[in-house]
Order: structure tokens, then sequence, then C-alpha cells
């Protein structure tokens, strides 16, 4: 059984969806459709998983009507996941520690690195690219461009020491 | 009234581009150092940066290190003029580089006295990267920096 986490935009509430690994493989084209019914008032969303566990697209009904049975899970609001659904192709990654936890061994690297170490804490699970959207005002702040590739070797820096981990 | 005339000293060059990049850094900087879940030594990695640029700058402008040199060059030069610390050691290990500093001379809390309530404010790796960065075109990546307050402080870095 693997969780996978989303972000819903209709309730800015965090998503856990758990998939079973039968559900995986017997997903005709690879690619498996969740519907995700949550929240108050609930709603529903449709989440597209591929076989690696990464949200492909979600979509957003309109309206909802429930029937007389329903199977709904509403996850707690901790660990929260940011644009994991924008992520296709690019690394995500998520803290194996909250920001409290780290913050003693936060406090001997340069800014840089700790607004990473916070962004991903602070998320849960978090793509490369929404960590440079989160630290884009150390781009001013520090007079130099931020690029992916430094954002990922910072990643990896604690992915060695175990701080995070590459989903 | 009392006039003063600037003799020639490029050493002291050095004082000016720091207070330059000083003030340029707090401008560009300001929102995000006065923001409260800044730390202390956040805010100095990002002046240090400034500094380290501008200190980059006049380097050049005294040919004292030229764009073409090599990273460790640089390095070993930018450390050179600025007297950092009365005994710093650089090792060289492939792309990595080790600085360790001891008998710093720019300690807020060895050097100058003051009680810094449990934080650092090590200028150090900022200005080393904001040099390098200017120079390179590329931001070094600081490795890991362990900063004991007046005791022997320890900055990697790799150089790619």
């Amino acid at each position: 059984m693997s969780d996978v986490k989303v972000f819903c935009k209709k309730c800015n509430n965090p998503v856990e969806i758990a998939i079973s690994d039968q559900e995986l493989e017997a997903a005709k084209d690879g690619i498996l459709r969740v519907m995700m019914v949550h929240g108050s008032p609930a709603h529903a969303i449709v989440v597209y998983i591929d076989k690696n566990l990464r949200v492909r697209e979600i979509e957003y009904s309109d309206s909802f009507q429930m029937g007389e049975t329903t199977s709904a899970t509403v996850v707690a609001a901790d660990n929260v996941p940011t644009s994991l659904s924008e992520s296709i192709g690019e690394p995500c990654y998520q803290a194996m520690f909250t920001f409290e936890d780290v913050k003693e061994r936060e406090k001997s690297t340069f800014v840089l690195d700790k607004a990473i170490l916070r962004t991903v804490c602070d998320s849960g699970t978090i793509c490369l690219s929404a960590i440079r959207k989160n630290i884009a005002h150390l781009e001013k702040a520090l007079g130099s461009k931020i690029d992916l590739e430094q954002i990922e070797s910072v990643c990896d820096k604690y992915i060695q020491d175990g701080l995070i981990k590459k989903l | 009234m009392m006039r003063f005339f600037r003799r020639k000293d490029p050493s002291k060059n050095y004082l000016n581009k720091m207070a330059i990049g000083l003030g340029a850094g707090l401008v560009k900087a300001r929102d995000v150092i006065l923001n409260p879940n800044f730390d202390p030594q956040g805010a100095m990695d990002i002046l240090a940066t400034w500094m380290g640029q501008e200190i980059a700058k006049e380097l050049l402008a005294q040919k004292v290190i030229s764009p073409s040199d090599d990273m460790k060059t640089v390095l070993e030069k930018l450390l050179e003029e600025v007297r950092i610390a009365e005994d710093l050691t650089i090792d060289f290990d492939g792309e990595k580089s080790h600085i360790t500093v001891q008998q710093c001379l720019i300690c807020p809390r060895k050097v100058g006295g003051y009680d810094l309530e449990g934080n650092t404010a090590c200028p150090v790796g900022g200005i080393v990267r904001g040099a390098l960065g200017l120079i390179s075109g590329k931001q070094p990546q600081l490795e890991s920096i362990d900063l004991k307050t007046g005791e022997i402080c320890k900055v990697d870095f790799y150089l790619k």
C-alpha cells in the first residue's frame, strides 16, 4: 500500500490517497484514476496517478452529489504537499523531519540551503520547481539567479544527510 | 575647518567596498532580513555575499586577480588580501575546498566581544561565496559550515 499526497485547490487542503499495489497493477493504461471525495462541504476530485506514483493530473468537479453510499477519506492537514500535481517529469522531495527537528542542524548551513530545507520541511512533500518558487525572494536578496540545478544539488546534500528523501 | 585628502592605499579600498556591499545588500535584502523568521546568520550570509562581490570587484580593479584565474587562485588571493584570520588554512581536494579559520579577526563574538545570544554571525561563507560567484559567474555550493564562534570554524565549498 502506498500513500500519495495531493493538494486540493478547491478547499486548499492536502489530501492523502492510499493506493494498493493491486490497483496500480490493474490500471489498464498505466494510469490509475482515483475519485477522492473529501472536505466540508464534501467535494470530489479525480486524481490521475501513474505507476511511479506520480500525480499526472487532478480534475475538479463543478458540482457534487452523493448517492446512498460512498467511501471517503479525509486526512489530517499535516505534511502538506505543495504543487505535487505540477511535478510531472521533475523530482519531488519529502521531508523526513519537521523543521523544529532540524533547526539545530540548520544553524550550520548557508542561508540558501537553510531556506530550501525549511521549504521542504514546511511543505512535507514538494517538487523542485515549487521549491524554487518558494525561495524566489532570495534571488533579489542575494543578487543572483538561483537555478533548479543549484536547488537540486542542495537537496541531494540533505538526502545524503538523511533529512529528506527523493520520491 | 578640517579637510582630508585621501592617500592612495589600495589595501584600504576593501573597507570602502565592504561598506558599499553592505549598503546595497541591506537595501536588496531588506524584506528578507526584516522577516522575524530570519536568523542573524542568514542575514549575515546575505550581506556578506554582497560584500564579497564588491571585494572581488576591487581585487579585479587592482589586478590582484583576473577573470581568467581559476577558483583556487581567486580563493587564495581573496583570503590573502582580506585579513579574515591570523591562521587560515585552505585544503583543496579536487573540486572541494576546506577552509579552516583559527584566530579569526572578524568574529563578532571573539574579537568584537559581543554576546551573540546563542547566535552566530560569521561572514566568511558569504564573502567567499559572493567573491567566487562574481568571478566565476556561478554560485559555489557551500557543502557545510561548522561555526564554533571564537574557536575553530570550518567552511567547505564545492568549486564547480
